[in-house]
């Protein structure tokens, strides 16, 4: 399409002022930069998704089954019916507006369509036509529907479906703001099963799937690769601490099963997040005798299941809870995620449990009792390290991360569809010094999505993702400019992949820190020799000299 | 010819808002209808970056400008003067450019808004422009460019650097990679 | 565009001269004061109760809850009990705030009130969509109560006393009644609103502007009736009784004005089901807003959860089994 345009075509074709009317009038534009690759038909095979095939979004015939608005359109009754949610948000939007300027993409885009309450009605529309008694009627009369807004699933719509759906991120912001409570994520949500059920996914959602079926975690990386990682990160901290933190994994029997993100495993700058797990097991396990394990079986947190369909997610997420049956452990302790946790929140237990093989939790170090978490067994590390330093049970030296200025980025999953607010600020506050909050209206529940959740943080849409992510970063560059931020804080994986690209964009000066490897920093180990590095082999404050020499040597 | 530039320098200064008004006006009218009034409507910068960003940035360059201008008055600039100036000018535009880099915008409409500058002026100055000013657009109009030409260039090692960036360091760091070649990195993340 | 707006407000314009053209040129009271009243009551009660029983027939298959505050978690955080409520009294004051105060759009307004770059106190008008829909909702619920006093015989206390509040401002005869003058002014607004905010006439679609207009033409013929034409209202009570108590009869000496009011209130009534009015009976059953989120604490049962292939440990040992052994890795089995 666009590639094969001639250049003065192609300026046409770019112009942001389409000629005032209804947003039916204009078709999809699908633009480079702003899309993500299709799915690879391997990765769609492996789970056994239907219509598995090589196919190009760019290309007008997109190889859909024959019968693919009838597929469609029973899909959609189904879900009318499972889904309460679904059925009611196509019923009572009476469009007032107050969600249209609330979607960072529509901020950052400035693409109208992008506006949740028209990402809806791209559905909304069909849903009328084919599933109400007026949309019925008005069909007979010509011209009536379109003014009703109604019209017919062409290949069109489903495109532009594809395409705006693929450009939400399921961050729940325009949720908060409607009077009704309507939800785009869970739109979004089915509206991408829909579209699954033609094997219309993007490749970043279906590979990462397909190897987390497979072999356990989305990079799709294989056991003893997964030790050797821990291995090496254990080699590092012995090398900052001189104190040897060497992990369980798969260990039949113990307390508490930890299971993380692959992204702190794998990618920096999650991999220094991971070390602050490991010191602080270790501290546990030296002082309180805590036994935790890892898994390489149960090796993701995350779950772009979730992103793709409710089953799909139901079949990632049962390992959770079948490997903590198989070692026998008390109750599974989560670490910094967002949809992972929006996941086991608000689904786990419901899809997979009950968690009846598992003990209702409690802090063996405090006493604690996590009575929010008493059914689904599963405690998230900011709630357990909260308790931990309220309870005066981590020695803590604050001053090793005195260098750093932080503010901090509330992960929508956990902030819309949770609610962790408190604690994560109470650990960062005694970790460190200074931390300053970004304005109201862009933290908690107003939080501003990063920009590249729900499976968007491929390369090959880094526009969409730069232009999403600019909410979140103006405030955090307000902050940079007017308290001297150095460091934002985030608990979430996907987090932790994106900001750093995100900030040398927008805000070159401000690195991405998560809360655990502030954490790792402060922990004081039994008998740790004295650091002089942070975990990323930087000089700790009033260090720098020390180093200097070290390195001389 | 002096009394006259003073004076139309002295215009520019008095209609200052109005300018930089119709400026912004004329830059957000590239988005959509729609958008652009949401644009224009929200002066909170935390809700509505792109408009409250797009403004800050044509009031300095705007200022920018007007001073350059006002000291060309006095002195003829010597050529490491323009250079300077040349490169603030740029760094005044960074902000509404590099937000229009991202927006699938093309090279010209991306920095189209700066050439409206001059009708705009004249329109409200009522007079015909002087011709340093009208260098100086030009000047803008070229600064503008090399900054969207710039912040293009960034995007695309983001884009290529970032897989490296994120999880092969970690693997490298690791000794379980073999060092990749960029061709690689780049292929992989290149299928179409 | 325009045709979004036109044609509601010709087809309301045409509905109106119906009923009138019909009464006072056809004489078809019996038809615009009995038959389509009933039949629009018929229609309002059996398409309310559809609607809600088919979303209420729709599963509920998970409890996802919007969160807008913290957690309950650690004893000594504070929970925001309200906003992310884990009790049922939770969500019922939840509720409340949000059907009788409107809270979700009042947050809109929150960022309204800030100083701006230049230290100028700045507001969105994004507040008076909040102020504009309380101010309609409201009033409009006073006119309904109004009404009853031509239902009930007698008129109960409770809304004579609503009358005197509504008429406490005594200016002319028939005293002026507050509410009707802010339901015409509420309506206008979010009229002007949709026409004239870009953002707002994009997204609006015809059906936003027919039950706008609908709503403007019964409150203009309510008031004209009160203010300037002065229907006999001992007729008009006289006659609403009679379709209360099951034995209508046509009153003498009430004209088309009349009955075009009555037929419009009928077209609102009977179209109420099929429209996004639905909003009145949907907002009750929102799941992201009735919901406790409590999902950890208290397991929330999926009615059609079934159980899917998954790839099982064993499956996953099988594979790697050889590299788990030479990692150092656990097994299972041995071999």
């Amino acid at each position: 399409m666009a590639d094969e345009l001639k250049p003065d075509e192609l300026l046409d074709k770019i112009d942001h002022t389409p000629a005032r009317g209804s947003w039916m009038d204009t078709s999809v534009q699908i633009r480079p930069g702003m899309y993500c690759y299709a799915a690879k038909a391997e990765s769609v095979e492996t789970l056994g998704l239907p219509n598995a095939r090589a196919w190009n979004p760019l290309e007008d015939d997109w190889k859909l089954p024959e019968n693919w608005q009838e597929i469609l359109h029973n899909g959609l009754k189904e879900r009318l019916e499972k889904f309460r949610t679904f059925k009611i948000f196509m019923d009572i939007c009476v469009r007032c507006g107050a969600c249209a300027d609330k979607c960072h993409f529509f901020l950052g885009t400035g693409d109208p369509k992008n506006m949740p309450v028209l990402r809806a009605e791209l559905l909304r529309s069909v849903y009328r036509n084919d599933f109400t008694h007026a949309g019925k009627i008005l069909q007979s009369i010509s011209g009536a529907s379109k003014i009703a807004g109604n019209r017919p699933l062409t290949l069109d719509v489903l495109k532009e479906w594809w395409y705006y759906f693929f450009q939400c991120t399921e961050c729940r912001r325009c949720s908060v703001f409607c009077p009704y409570g309507i939800d785009t994520a869970e739109i979004t949500i089915i509206g991408r099963e829909l579209l699954n059920l033609l094997g219309l996914n993007i490749d970043w959602i279906a590979t990462p799937v397909s190897n987390c079926y497979q072999t356990g975690n989305h990079l799709g990386i294989q056991p003893h690769a997964f030790k050797d990682m821990l291995d090496f990160f254990t080699e590092d901290i012995e090398e900052i601490t001189g104190v040897n933190v060497e992990p369980q994994f798969n260990k039949k029997g113990a307390d508490i099963l930890f299971i993380t993100p692959s992204g702190d495993v794998f990618a920096d700058p999650g991999t220094y997040t991971c070390q602050g797990y490991l010191i602080l097991f270790k501290y546990l396990k030296d002082k309180y005798d805590l036994d935790v394990t890892w898994s390489t079986y149960a090796s993701e947190g995350g779950n772009f299941g979730f992103f793709t369909s409710h089953e799909t997610m139901k079949r990632l997420n049962a390992k959770m809870f079948a490997e903590a049956k198989r070692l026998g452990v008390k109750w599974i302790l989560g670490g910094e995620c967002g949809h992972m946790w929006r996941v086991i929140h608000q689904y786990m237990d419901t899809m997979n449990g009950p968690a009846d093989f598992l003990e209702e939790p409690v802090n063996p170090i405090t006493g604690t009792k996590f009575e929010n978490a008493k059914s689904t067994k599963m405690v998230h590390i900011c709630e357990f390290t909260a308790d931990l330093i309220k309870h005066g049970k981590l020695e803590l030296d604050k001053s090793r991360n005195s260098n750093i200025s932080l503010t901090y980025h509330d992960s929508c999953n956990t902030a819309r569809g949770m609610g962790l607010l408190e604690e994560p600020r109470y650990i960062m506050n005694n970790v460190c010094d200074n931390f300053f909050e970004m304005p109201e209206n862009t933290i908690k529940e107003q939080t501003f999505c990063c920009g590249s959740g729900a499976g968007l943080n491929a390369g090959e849409n880094i526009e969409l993702r730069m232009a999403g992510g600019l909410p979140r970063a103006n405030a955090v560059k307000y902050v940079h400019e007017k308290f001297g931020v150095t460091h934002l804080c985030c608990i979430c994986a996907i987090d932790r992949a994106v900001f750093p690209t995100l900030m040398e964009y927008w805000v070159p000066e401000v690195d991405v820190i998560g809360i655990h490897e502030l954490v790792g920093n402060a922990l004081i180990l039994p008998g740790e020799q004295k650091r002089t590095t942070d975990l990323r082999m930087e000089p700790l404050p009033g260090m720098e000299e020390e180093e200097m020499e070290d390195e001389d040597e | 010819m002096n009394f006259s530039k003073a004076d139309f320098i002295e215009k520019l200064r008095k209609n200052r808002e109005k300018i930089i008004n119709q400026w912004f006006q004329a830059a957000i009218n590239t988005y959509p209808p729609e958008t652009a009034r949401i644009l224009d409507k929200s002066k909170n910068k935390f809700d509505n970056p792109v408009g409250c960003v797009t403004k800050q940035s044509l009031e300095d360059v705007w200022d920018k400008l007007f001073h350059t201008l006002g000291h060309e008055n006095r002195k003829n600039e010597n050529i490491e003067q323009k250079e300077i100036n040349q490169e603030k000018i740029e760094e005044a535009l960074d902000p509404v450019i590099r937000i229009r880099a991202v927006q699938s915008f093309s090279a010209s409409k991306a920095v189209e808004f700066v050439f409206e500058l001059k009708g705009i002026v004249k329109k409200i100055i009522g007079t015909s422009l002087n011709s340093s000013f009208e260098k100086k657009v030009d000047e803008i109009s070229l600064a503008a460019f090399n900054r969207f030409m710039k912040c293009r260039e960034n995007i695309f090692l983001l884009k290529a650097t970032e897989a490296k960036r994120r999880v092969h360091k970690a693997f490298e760091r690791a000794g379980l990679v073999k060092e990749l070649t960029e061709e690689q990195l780049l292929s992989s993340n290149n299928k179409t | 565009m325009n045709q979004k707006y036109m044609l509601p407000l010709i087809g309301v314009f045409l509905l109106f001269l119906l009923a009138y053209a019909g009464v006072e040129g056809a004489n078809m009271q019996w038809a615009f004061g009995i038959i389509f009243p009933y039949l629009a009551v018929i229609l309002f009660i059996g398409g309310f109760i559809y609607r809600v029983y088919g979303w209420a027939s729709s599963a509920v298959p998970f409890r996802i809850p919007t969160t807008c505050g913290q957690q309950k978690s650690l004893p000594w955080i504070k929970q925001n009990c309200i906003d992310n409520p884990d009790t049922a009294s939770g969500v019922f004051v939840r509720m409340v705030l949000e059907i009788f105060l409107f809270r979700s759009l009042f947050r809109n307004t929150k960022a309204g009130f800030a100083r701006d770059e230049t230290n100028r106190l700045s507001f969105s008008w994004e507040i008076f969509l909040w102020v504009g829909a309380l101010a309609f909702h409201y009033s409009f619920l006073v006119v309904l109560l109004r009404h009853l006093r031509f239902f009930l015989t007698p008129v109960p206390a409770c809304v004579r006393f609503l009358e005197y509040l509504d008429g406490i401002i005594q200016i002319g005869l028939p005293g002026i009644f507050l509410s009707g003058i802010v339901l015409i002014a509420a309506v206008l607004f979010l009229l002007a609103r949709r026409i004239f905010d870009g953002k707002v006439s994009y997204i609006s679609l015809a059906s936003d502007y027919f039950p706008l207009f609908l709503i403007i033409g019964i409150a203009a013929t309510g008031i004209s009736m009160r203010y300037f034409t002065k229907v006999d209202i001992v007729s008009v009570k006289e006659f609403i009784m009679s379709l209360v108590t099951f034995h209508p009869s046509i009153p003498e000496g009430v004209g088309g004005l009349f009955y075009a009011h009555l037929f419009m209130v009928s077209v609102l009534f009977a179209y109420l089901p099929i429209s996004k009015l639905m909003h009145i009976g949907g907002i009750f059953l929102s799941p992201t807003r009735n919901m406790a989120n409590n999902t950890r604490a208290k397991r929330h049962i999926n009615p059609w959860n079934y159980n899917v292939k998954t790839h099982t440990y064993e499956e996953y040992e099988n594979h790697f089994r050889d590299k788990m052994i030479e990692a150092g890795l656990p097994v299972d089995k041995k071999e």
